[in-house]
């Protein structure tokens, strides 16, 4: 992991020069919240409908960051992920248990995912679709206040509360500001964000094989969509190889995963995939057997990988090791 | 570009409010329904009915498993401690085994149990007995290896055994004998129920019944209170805004409380255990 991270082309401030994506995506995000907030002319369907999709990809952001820091400076990554918190109006770190411990390996200890597909069992689809945050949501944040008990990540309480300070302190000094305005034009879209980011696991893991090596996950791998979304539609590679970096995911999908996994797990549009999925079917999809091409032998156990996620995530938040 | 008024975030925010409380509230429909069937199927049977579905109640005369062992109900767990005198336990797999054997119900009737699919719900009591540590030096003994990655992994058993009261479920035939064959929902298709608890298996599915009903009713009262302060005329004036505070309030909050409900009414045998082992 820190190889990767050493051998990576930066510059004096960011870690790679392709950072600069997400950090302009965070940008323009803040600048539509801003605009709404202070500016009444900007309260329209364009740059509301803008700010729900930037508060979506400002938690992409916070994936991607909480994976590998943008920043050569970890107090910067640590001040980067307040602001990301106040975003998405959760602490970013809980992605460190929920995602890069628990779900990257679907397995809680042995029990499910926090945000498993199987939480939620309507049989309309299209509402597991929109219930599924109220699910994933309450058991990733009790899952992070049980980890963080034992956890042996010296800094990740104080942290996490920093964000959590800061995010909500924020949103609550705009509220006291103006509070129809920072309610509407903030916090629905911080909301949106933060929850399209769990649904995110239901499209890309539900009837899918997580006990499978190559079959665990659905990629959507349009190119303008995975520009905007920096290669999170490459879902596969990223989960076997959680280490490399976002804009190697697109190569390494091509020459390790579309070999070996079923082809009908690569979708060309999440926006075709979705339609077809949830609003032109009522019923969810039976569980399809896929098929799986080979084996790689240089992909580490479950567990090794999970090991060496942990380590990273406390490398990355621990200030006296840089 | 027309402005976004008030009035259209408002409608806008309430109707994603109605749809959430509405959705919190169906989820928590399926597991009452789940409920009301497994409850269905557990009608009361002092004298078992040839082919029906019943529950009864009786004492284990024989159990062909290890150590004269009906069935058993095991949790099993992983602890994990920073190495300062606590282990904070989490549930990996939850599972039941019936062994087979004899059940004398009380009217004398002697049922035969095969080794079938099964629920086995513990005795509560028991269970806390059989997580809890022997003493301070077992927690001791083993906080090197909740320390570790892995964890300090255990089992918590509890067995069901000869003399033990039971409730028995399932489905009641006759041949040679009566026998109890699988018949009630199990987490994997058809199941024999074995409880050792105390209470009434339809009594504490009645209780968890009715906490799912108030669940619900007050998830929809309280979501109804909301919308009335938040239309509360005039609009957009304090009381209005107190309304909108609260809608937010209580949705951001009854996620949680629709989690810990949906947890709350697992049935016995694969209940949530988790708990903790302090020096």
């Amino acid at each position: 992991m820190a190889g990767e991270i050493a051998a990576a082309r930066g510059t004096w401030l960011v870690r790679r020069r392709e950072e600069w994506r997400q950090v302009g995506i965070v940008a323009v995000y803040w600048a539509l919240l801003g605009a709404m907030f202070f500016a009444p002319a900007a309260r329209n369907v364009l740059v509301f409908a803008a700010a729900c999709y930037f508060s979506f990809l400002n938690s992409v952001v916070i994936h991607n960051h909480m994976h590998q820091g943008v920043f050569n400076n970890k107090r910067l990554n640590l001040m980067w992920r307040a602001v990301l918190s106040f975003g998405a109006l959760y602490p970013a770190s809980a992605n460190i248990p929920a995602h890069n411990l628990v779900h990257h390996h679907f397995d809680a200890d042995g029990d499910l995912d926090w945000a498993a597909p199987d939480h939620v069992r309507f049989r309309v689809n299209a509402l597991n679709l929109l219930h599924f945050p109220n699910v994933a949501g309450p058991r990733t944040f009790a899952g992070v206040q049980r980890w963080a008990a034992s956890s042996r990540h010296p800094t990740f309480v104080r942290q996490y509360r920093l964000e959590t300070a800061f995010a909500f302190g924020l949103t609550g000094l705009l509220l006291a500001v103006d509070f129809w305005t920072a309610l509407f034009f903030v916090v629905i879209p911080q909301l949106y964000g933060a929850r399209c980011i769990l649904r995110i696991n239901l499209i890309q893991h539900d009837r899918v094989d997580v006990h499978s090596e190559w079959n665990h996950s659905r990629n959507f791998v349009g190119r303008g969509f995975n520009w905007i979304m920096c290669n999170n539609g490459y879902h596969t590679i990223h989960h076997n190889r959680a280490g490399m970096h976002w804009s190697e995911l697109a190569s390494a999908h091509e020459r390790e995963v579309v070999p070996r996994m079923d082809p009908r797990l690569d979708e060309p549009s999440m926006v075709g995939y979705l339609l077809r999925t949830y609003l032109l079917r009522l019923r969810r999809p039976a569980v399809e057997p896929w098929r799986e091409s080979g084996l790689d032998e240089t992909l580490a156990s479950r567990e090794r990988r999970r090991a060496e996620a942990d380590a990273s995530a406390l490398a990355e938040s621990t200030l006296v090791m840089s | 570009m027309p402005e976004l008024s008030r009035e259209v975030m408002a409608a806008l925010a309430l109707a994603v409010f109605w749809i959430h409380v509405l959705l919190i509230a169906g989820a928590a429909w399926l597991d009452l329904r789940d409920l009301i069937g497994l409850r269905r199927a557990l009608r009361p049977s002092a004298t078992p009915v040839e082919g029906a579905l019943g529950l009864a109640r009786g004492v284990v005369r024989r159990g062909d498993g290890p150590g004269q062992t009906l069935a058993r109900n095991v949790v099993e767990q992983i602890g994990r401690g920073k190495g300062e005198g606590l282990i904070l336990f989490n549930d990996a797999a939850h599972r039941s085994e019936v062994f087979g054997g004899e059940v004398e119900l009380d009217d004398g009737t002697r049922i035969e149990i095969g080794a079938v699919a099964g629920v086995v719900w513990p005795d509560r009591d028991a269970r806390d007995r059989a997580a809890a540590p022997s003493s301070s030096d077992q927690v001791a003994e083993v906080e090197g290896q909740a320390r570790r990655a892995k964890g300090f992994r255990r089992e918590v058993e509890v067995r069901v055994g000869v003399g033990q009261r039971v409730w028995v479920g399932g489905r009641f035939t006759q041949a040679k004998g009566w026998r109890l064959e699988p018949g009630v929902a199990g987490s994997e298709g058809e199941a024999v129920l074995i409880s050792a608890s105390e209470l009434d298996p339809r009594q504490w599915l009645g209780r968890r019944c009715w906490l799912i009903v108030g669940f619900i009713l007050a998830d929809l009262a309280i979501a109804a209170g909301c919308t009335v302060l938040a239309l509360w005329p005039p609009l957009f004036d304090w009381v209005s805004m107190i309304g909108a505070g609260a809608a937010l309030g209580f949705f951001l909050g009854v996620q949680p409380l629709g989690v810990s409900l949906n947890e709350g009414v697992r049935t016995p045998d694969r209940a949530y255990l988790r708990g903790s082992w302090s020096r």
